[in-house]
C-alpha cells in the first residue's frame, strides 16, 4: 500500500524540486511585472515555441516524478514490522507500471515475440538443441497491435469524454456572467488568444503519445530488450531524469557566481575587477573537457576513499551525479560572468546609476535593485543555451568515462553501450535509436526555445527584426 | 607591436601560475600521493612500504608547499610543488604513471591529431561560410527558413551520433573505409576521410548559424543598404561588402583556436583510434594517468593563451581601426 512506503532521499531529487520551487516562483514574479509579461506572451503566442515549451515541461514532469523515491513494503511481512523491498523505486516507476518490470534474458527486437539470440539445452538423448525462447513479456498473451490499438482508442476517448465534461462544467461556471450559449466560445476564444489552447492541445499529444506508448508495453518491447534483458524504453525514459538534473543543477551552481562576480566586476572596477578577471580568465584557459575531467577523476578518488558515508549504490551514484553538477557548473560560469561584466559596464554609466548615486542609495541596493533586473535577459539566455549543451555534454563525459555512474541510466551509458552493439551481427541498433529519438526531441525542443527566448529578449535581435 | 607582445607574456605568467595551482591542488590535494600510489599499485594489499617507495620513484614524498624543517632556500626548493612547476616550465615532462616518456609520446602523437584538424578546420570553414552565404543570399525565402531549420536540426543531435552512424553507414555497411586505426604517410588519407567528414558535419549546423548571424549583422549596416541603394545587386553586395566585414570576427576566432589543433579531438580521435594527442588524453584518462593529464592541462592551457595573444595582433592586422595600447 501506498502509504506505507517508506522516502528515500537523494541529493539530486532535493536539488531538483529546488530547482522546480525556484522556477514556480520566478513565474509567479514575472507574471506581477507587466513589461516583462507582455515578452512571455509573445514569445508563447508562437505556434512553435509554445509548442518547445510544453514538450520541455512534459521532459520536466517526468524527471521531477522521478525524483520521489521511495522503498517499498515487501508483501509478506514477519510479525508485526514491515520489512521494506532493497529496490529504490520512484514515483514515476509506479506510474507507469507494466512498464520496465518484466525482464528478458538478452537482447529482443522492438516488438518481438522471441529472443533475438538462441539458447542451448540438453534434450533427453544428450544432444544439444537450440531453439529461441519466447519472451517473458508476451507469453501468454499475444494481441495483435490492432487489438491494443482498439483496447487504447477506447480508453483514450473514455477518459476524454470524461475531462471534456468536467472542463465545459469548469466554464459554464466561470464565465456565469456571460449568455449560456456564449460562454464555451467566449471563453475558447480567450484562450485560443494567449495561446494556452495551443498548449493543451500540444499536452494532450504528448500525453497520448505517452500512454500509448505505455499501454503497448503492457505486452511488447516497444523499444527492444537490452543485453541484460532491460527494456530500452524503460531505460531511455529513466535517462530524462539525468538529463534534466545535469541541465537544471548545474545552472544551480553557476548562476550565483556567475551572476555575483559578474556584476560586481563590472560594478566596482578597480581592484575587485582585476581578481575577479584573474579568476575566470585562469579557469577560461583550462581547456574545458580536460578541466572537467580532472576533476571528476580526483573526485573518484576521494568518492572512493569515502565510500563508507553512503548506505547504498544509490546513495553513492546519486552524488557522483551531484559532484558532477557541481564541477560543470565551478568550470561553466566563465562566459556568462564575462558578459555580465561587459553589460554592467554599460549599465554603470547611465543616468539612472548615476541619479541614484547622487541620492545616497547604497551599492548593494544599486547591484539588486538597478542593475540585477536589467542584466537578467542575459541571464535568461544564457541559462536557456546552455541547458541544451550540457544534455549533450553528459553523454559526452560518460562516453569519455567521466560522465554518470554505469550504474545510473543516461544516454550516455546508454550509446556508450550502443557503440559496441552496433558492431555485432545483427547490429543491434534500437538501444542507440530510442536515446537518440528522447534525447534529439529534447535538446531540439531545448535549442528552438532558446531561439525564441533570445528573439524577445535580447534587444540586438530586435534591431535586426525592426530593420527588416 | 614587440613591446605588446612582451607585455602580453609577462600577462601570461600569473595566469598560468594560476592555472598550475589549479591543477595541483586537484591532483596532489584533493587526490593525494598515497591515494595515487594506492591505485598504481592496486587498491587492495598494499602495504605502506610499497607506498613509500613508490612515491620516492616519482618524487611524491615531498611535503606539498613548504618543508618546513629546512633553512629559506630549501625549504621551498624541496617542496612537491616547486618542483613540478620547474618541470613543467622547463618542459621536462618525465614520465608517465605508466612509465612511457611524454615528451617522446606527445611528439610522435602531434602529426596524426594534426592531419584530423587541419583538414576538418579547412574544409569546414569553407562549407560553413558558404552554407551561410547561401542562407543569407536567399534571405525571407524558404530557402533561408528551411536552412535555419536543417541547421537546428543538425545542431541538436549529439556528435556520438554522427560518428556512431558514420562508421555504421560507411565502414561496416558499405565497407568505403575502414572503420578505424591510422597508417602514417599518403595512406592516411583512407583513415582521415570518415573522421574529417564526420567532424565537418557535427560543427555545421553551429557554424553556419554562427556565420549567419554575423553576415546579418552586417546586412543592415548603413553601408550595406546604400550599396544596395546605389543598385549594386545582392551578389556583390554580400561579396565586396559584408563577407570582408564578417571575416573579421570569422578570422580571429580561427586563430584564436589555431594553437588548440594540436591538442586533437577526443572523440573524433578515440572513436577512430587515431594515434593523436586527442586519443592520448582520453587514454590517460580512463588509466587515471594523472602524470599525463597535468602535461596536457598545461599545453592546454599555454596554447589557449597563445592564441589568444594571436587574436589580438590579428585584429590590428585585419582591422585597421584597432590599435593595440
Amino acid at each position: 500500500m501506498l502509504y506505507l512506503v517508506k522516502p528515500i532521499f537523494l541529493a539530486t531529487d532535493a536539488f531538483i524540486w529546488l530547482f522546480a520551487v525556484m522556477l514556480t516562483i520566478t513565474v509567479y514574479k514575472i507574471k506581477r511585472q507587466p513589461n516583462l509579461c507582455k515578452k512571455w506572451s509573445v514569445l508563447l503566442q508562437s505556434k512553435l515555441y509554445n509548442t518547445c515549451l510544453v514538450t520541455l515541461v512534459f521532459f520536466c514532469i517526468v524527471a521531477l516524478t522521478d525524483s520521489i523515491h521511495f522503498r517499498e513494503p515487501i508483501s509478506e511481512t514477519h510479525n508485526t514490522k514491515i520489512v521494506y523491498s532493497n529496490e529504490v523505486k520512484s514515483l514515476f516507476d509506479s506510474l507507469v507500471t507494466p512498464l520496465g518490470i518484466v525482464k528478458e534474458q538478452s537482447y529482443s527486437k522492438p516488438f518481438a515475440t522471441h529472443n533475438l539470440n538462441k539458447s542451448y539445452e540438453k534434450d533427453s538423448a544428450g544432444n544439444y538443441i537450440s531453439f529461441y525462447n519466447h519472451l517473458k513479456i508476451n507469453e501468454k498473451n499475444e494481441p495483435s497491435i490492432g487489438e491494443l490499438g482498439y483496447e487504447f482508442t477506447i480508453k483514450w476517448f473514455k477518459w476524454a469524454f470524461i475531462s471534456l465534461a468536467v472542463l465545459s462544467l469548469y466554464i459554464l461556471f466561470k464565465e456565469r456572467n456571460q449568455v449560456w450559449h456564449r460562454r464555451i466560445p467566449n471563453y475558447l476564444t480567450t484562450l485560443k488568444k494567449s495561446g494556452v489552447l495551443h498548449s493543451i492541445i500540444t499536452a494532450i499529444i504528448l500525453f497520448t503519445i505517452f500512454a500509448c506508448l505505455i499501454n503497448i508495453s503492457s505486452c511488447y518491447h516497444v523499444f527492444g530488450t537490452s543485453k541484460i534483458g532491460e527494456d530500452v524504453l524503460y531505460q531511455t525514459m529513466k535517462s530524462i531524469r539525468t538529463g534534466i538534473i545535469i541541465g537544471t543543477i548545474t545552472t544551480i551552481f553557476s548562476l550565483p557566481i556567475a551572476i555575483i562576480m559578474g556584476i560586481c566586476s563590472g560594478y566596482f572596477g578597480k581592484t575587485i575587477d582585476d581578481i575577479i578577471q584573474y579568476i575566470y580568465t585562469t579557469i577560461s584557459a583550462i581547456p574545458g573537457i580536460l578541466l572537467i575531467s580532472a576533476a571528476v577523476l580526483s573526485l573518484q578518488v576521494w568518492l572512493g576513499r569515502h565510500a563508507n558515508w553512503f548506505s547504498s549504490m544509490e546513495e553513492s551514484a546519486d552524488m557522483r551525479l551531484l559532484m558532477i553538477c557541481f564541477i560543470l557548473g565551478i568550470t561553466g560560469w566563465t562566459s556568462l560572468c564575462r558578459l555580465l561584466r561587459g553589460e554592467t559596464l554599460k549599465i554603470r554609466e547611465m543616468d539612472y546609476i548615476t541619479a541614484a548615486k547622487t541620492l545616497g542609495v547604497s551599492n548593494s541596493s544599486i547591484l539588486y535593485k538597478h542593475i540585477l533586473p536589467n542584466v537578467m535577459h542575459i541571464v535568461l539566455i544564457i541559462t536557456v543555451i546552455d541547458f541544451s549543451s550540457l544534455v549533450l555534454a553528459e553523454a559526452v563525459l560518460s562516453y569519455i568515462g567521466v560522465g554518470v555512474d554505469p550504474s545510473t541510466m543516461s544516454w550516455g551509458n546508454m550509446i556508450n553501450s550502443a557503440r559496441l552493439e552496433m558492431a555485432r551481427e545483427p547490429a543491434i541498433w534500437w538501444s542507440l535509436a530510442a536515446a537518440f529519438v528522447f534525447m534529439f526531441s529534447l535538446v531540439l525542443a531545448a535549442n528552438i526555445f532558446a531561439d525564441g527566448v533570445r528573439a524577445a529578449f535580447d534587444p540586438r535581435e530586435k534591431n535586426n527584426a525592426g530593420a527588416s | 607591436m614587440i613591446k605588446y607582445i612582451i607585455r602580453r607574456m609577462i600577462y601570461m605568467i600569473p595566469i598560468l601560475l594560476g592555472v598550475n595551482v589549479i591543477t595541483f591542488i586537484l591532483f596532489f590535494m584533493v587526490n593525494t600521493p598515497d591515494d595515487m600510489a594506492r591505485m598504481q599499485l592496486g587498491n587492495k594489499n598494499v602495504t605502506p612500504a610499497a607506498i613509500e617507495r613508490w612515491k620516492a620513484s616519482k618524487g611524491y614524498d615531498k611535503p606539498l608547499f613548504f618543508d618546513s624543517s629546512k633553512q629559506f632556500p630549501e625549504n621551498i626548493s624541496e617542496s612537491l610543488f616547486y618542483n613540478q612547476t620547474k618541470k613543467l616550465v622547463r618542459f621536462d615532462f618525465g614520465l608517465s604513471d605508466g612509465g612511457r616518456d611524454i615528451n617522446y609520446d606527445i611528439t610522435t602523437r602531434m602529426y596524426p591529431s594534426l592531419a584530423i584538424a587541419i583538414p576538418s578546420l579547412i574544409l569546414g570553414l569553407l562549407a560553413n561560410i558558404s552554407f551561410a552565404l547561401i542562407i543569407v543570399f536567399f534571405k525571407d525565402s524558404y530557402i533561408e527558413r528551411w536552412g535555419t531549420i536543417i541547421c537546428i536540426l543538425l545542431m541538436s543531435i549529439s556528435g556520438l551520433f554522427y560518428i556512431i552512424a558514420g562508421q555504421y553507414l560507411f565502414g561496416k555497411l558499405w565497407k568505403l573505409v575502414p572503420i578505424s586505426g591510422y597508417l602514417p604517410g599518403i595512406n592516411a588519407v583512407y583513415f582521415v576521410a570518415l573522421p574529417v567528414m564526420i567532424a565537418i558535419i557535427s560543427g555545421i549546423g553551429s557554424g553556419v548559424r554562427w556565420y549567419r548571424s554575423l553576415l546579418l549583422e552586417e546586412y543592415f549596416k548603413p553601408y550595406a543598404i546604400t550599396a544596395r541603394a546605389k543598385g549594386l545587386s545582392d551578389l556583390q553586395v554580400l561579396k565586396r561588402h559584408l563577407l570582408p566585414n564578417a571575416m573579421i570576427p570569422i578570422v580571429t576566432s580561427i586563430v584564436a583556436i589555431l594553437p588548440l589543433l594540436f591538442m586533437g579531438s577526443l572523440l573524433t580521435e578515440s572513436f577512430f583510434g587515431i594515434p593523436g594527442l586527442g586519443s592520448y588524453t582520453i587514454d590517460a584518462i580512463s588509466q587515471q594517468d594523472f602524470a599525463i593529464i597535468r602535461v596536457m592541462v598545461f599545453i592546454g592551457t599555454l596554447l589557449y593563451m597563445l592564441g589568444l595573444m594571436m587574436t589580438d595582433i590579428v585584429y590590428t592586422w585585419v582591422d585597421p581601426r584597432i590599435r593595440l595600447s
